[in-house]
């Protein structure tokens, strides 16, 4: 038997490769719990 | 009709309404949000909703459009901008959508409202809407019992009238089990039908959008405006969507019913039992042939489901991690604090339980064992319904294998709550569309009614057929037309 990953078998979906307006960096932050300077702050990953 | 009256009218009774001019939309809204707040403090469906926009949306409205001027209130987890977006978790508290999803944008198409965030089981995992972190949702037919899950605030509002529709998911059950357990009627369409972009993802190859509403014709109504391709679900279906709405009124001679003999299990609950025999007698007496079948696999239809759907619900949860959006744990020492912090107090119980357990099936040395296992068994269970589509239209059973149960009953027994959609779980797996009608009440204790709901199930792409059967047996009934006495709880 195969196993079936989807119900309905599509693959390779493509879509023209054009660019249009999305988030903003603004809006893109507005829900970071914490950030500065148009960056989400993360807890320091390098000791 | 008085505005009192208003807020118990369908979508389509309204419709004609608002086209005749003898309400307008802001009236609509103004009736609707009176009683809200008359009823929804004893129901607990809506988490909240922002009158003052819906409000100036109402005002612009143009009643000419399919949906026009009309308010449909829309499950916590389906991005509206503007609008909060929690899936009633902790995580997401205070999250604001930046964008809409794209059911809301085809909404908007034909006119509705997007009105109201509805509370739910967080992240969809539930069917009692219990495992909601901030407030308990109760069935307006007797408050000391569930709605029924995921979709249960959806689902009570429609039947306690505070909302005209509402749209939910259905990953395993979460629109068709709690419509049947609030005696309304709730549809899956099948999977790639409706586009998921902007549903906050649970399983990703089990999640589809519906309508859930009092009358089968709604139903069809909001399936018209939300299916359809879409560019930015790259699983969404280019094919062409039908008029639902078309095919409703004609009769059932020619169409096939099966009638799977697996679905007739001990432990049925005897009045659900006995009201879909009497509906199967229903459907045959409009002129369905009714025609036993089998679904050999279906005992292991549970199974699969728990393994696949959490598999899949742990890959989607790992992208809440306190740093794009959400909560986030203070003080932490390391970054393995903040994740393993954030995530303990973001998360709740039954959300924990299928991540670990998603984690755990698909970890190295297990994966074999248990997801490629059931991925093989899935389609097992895919190819008995192709096989029983090959001789019916449609196939019958309950929706759940008991009414509406007790708030609590089963909220400690986690295998218990999963059983609730064992009827359901199938058709997911399946990618198949059904939709669960009301065929009856249960009388557990003298003046209480509890709605039980009968499941029709379809082939994949072929919600034409399941509406005009639906329909049929729909209007041969007056179930759909009861509706709860909601009597307050005492203090």
């Amino acid at each position: 038997v195969e196993a079936a990953a989807h119900a309905v078998p599509i693959f390779n979906v493509f879509r023209a490769d054009d660019p249009c307006d999305w988030f903003t960096a603004t809006e893109a932050l507005s829900n970071a719990p914490r950030q500065a300077n148009n960056l989400f702050i993360v807890t320091k990953v390098v000791e | 009709m008085t505005k009192r009256d208003l807020p118990a009218l369908s979508i389509i009774e309204l419709r004609d309404f608002l086209r005749r001019g003898e309400i307008s939309p802001s009236e609509t809204l103004q009736a609707l949000e009176e009683r809200i707040n008359a009823v929804d403090p004893e129901i607990g469906s809506y988490l909240v909703h922002d009158f003052a926009t819906a409000m100036s949306e109402a005002k612009k409205a143009d009643v000419s459009l399919p949906l026009g001027g009309i308010p449909i209130a829309i499950k916590d987890l389906i991005n509206v901008e503007g609008q909060q977006c929690s899936c009633a978790s902790k995580i997401l508290r205070g999250y604001c959508a930046p964008y809409s999803a794209t059911v809301i944008e085809k909404l908007r198409g034909h006119g509705a409202i997007p009105f109201g965030r509805m509370n739910m089981d967080e992240f969809a995992m539930g069917s009692s809407t219990e495992n909601s972190s901030v407030q308990v949702t109760r069935n307006p037919w007797d408050l000391s019992r569930v709605p029924g899950g995921s979709s249960g605030g959806s689902a009570a509002a429609v039947a306690a009238d505070i909302a005209f529709g509402a749209l939910g998911t259905d990953t395993g059950g979460s629109i068709r089990q709690p419509a049947a357990l609030s005696g309304i009627v709730g549809f899956k369409p099948s999977y790639g039908r409706v586009s998921r972009f902007g549903v906050v993802a649970f399983a990703s190859s089990l999640d589809q959008i519906g309508p859930l509403t009092k009358t089968v014709h709604d139903s069809a109504l909001l399936m018209n405006a939300i299916a359809g391709h879409d560019s930015h679900d790259s699983t969404s279906l280019n094919v062409a969507v039908p008029d639902y709405a078309k095919n409703l009124g004609r009769d059932l001679k020619g169409i096939r019913i099966g009638l799977p003999k697996e679905y007739m299990i001990e432990g049925v609950d005897p009045a659900v039992k006995s009201a879909v025999i009497a509906a199967v007698k229903q459907l045959g007496g409009l002129g369905a042939e009714i025609i036993e079948v089998s679904l050999p696999h279906t005992d292991y239809a549970i199974s699969v489901y728990y393994i696949v759907a959490t598999a899949e619900a742990s890959a989607n949860l790992a992208r809440f991690d306190g740093v794009r959006y959400g909560h986030r744990a203070d003080n932490v020492s390391s970054l393995f604090d903040h994740y393993a912090r954030t995530r303990a107090e973001g998360f709740g119980a039954e959300v924990k339980r299928r991540i670990i357990l998603g984690t755990y099936v698909l970890s190295s040395g297990y994966y074999d064992a248990y997801y490629l296992r059931a991925q093989k068994v899935r389609e097992l269970i895919r190819q008995d319904f192709v096989r029983a589509f090959e001789k019916v239209e449609a196939v019958v059973s309950p929706t759940s294998p008991s009414p509406a149960f007790k708030l609590g009953e089963k909220t400690t027994d986690p295998l218990q709550m999963y059983l609730a959609d064992i009827f359901t779980n199938a058709a997911n797996l399946a990618g198949i569309c059904g939709i669960s009608v009301p065929c009856g009440f249960a009388e557990p204790e003298s003046g209480k009614m509890l709605p039980i709901g009968l499941q029709l199930l379809g082939k994949a792409l072929d919600e034409a057929r399941i509406f005009q059967i639906a329909h049929a047996y729909e209007q041969s009934t007056d179930w759909h037309k009861a509706r709860p006495v909601i009597e307050p709880i005492a203090a």
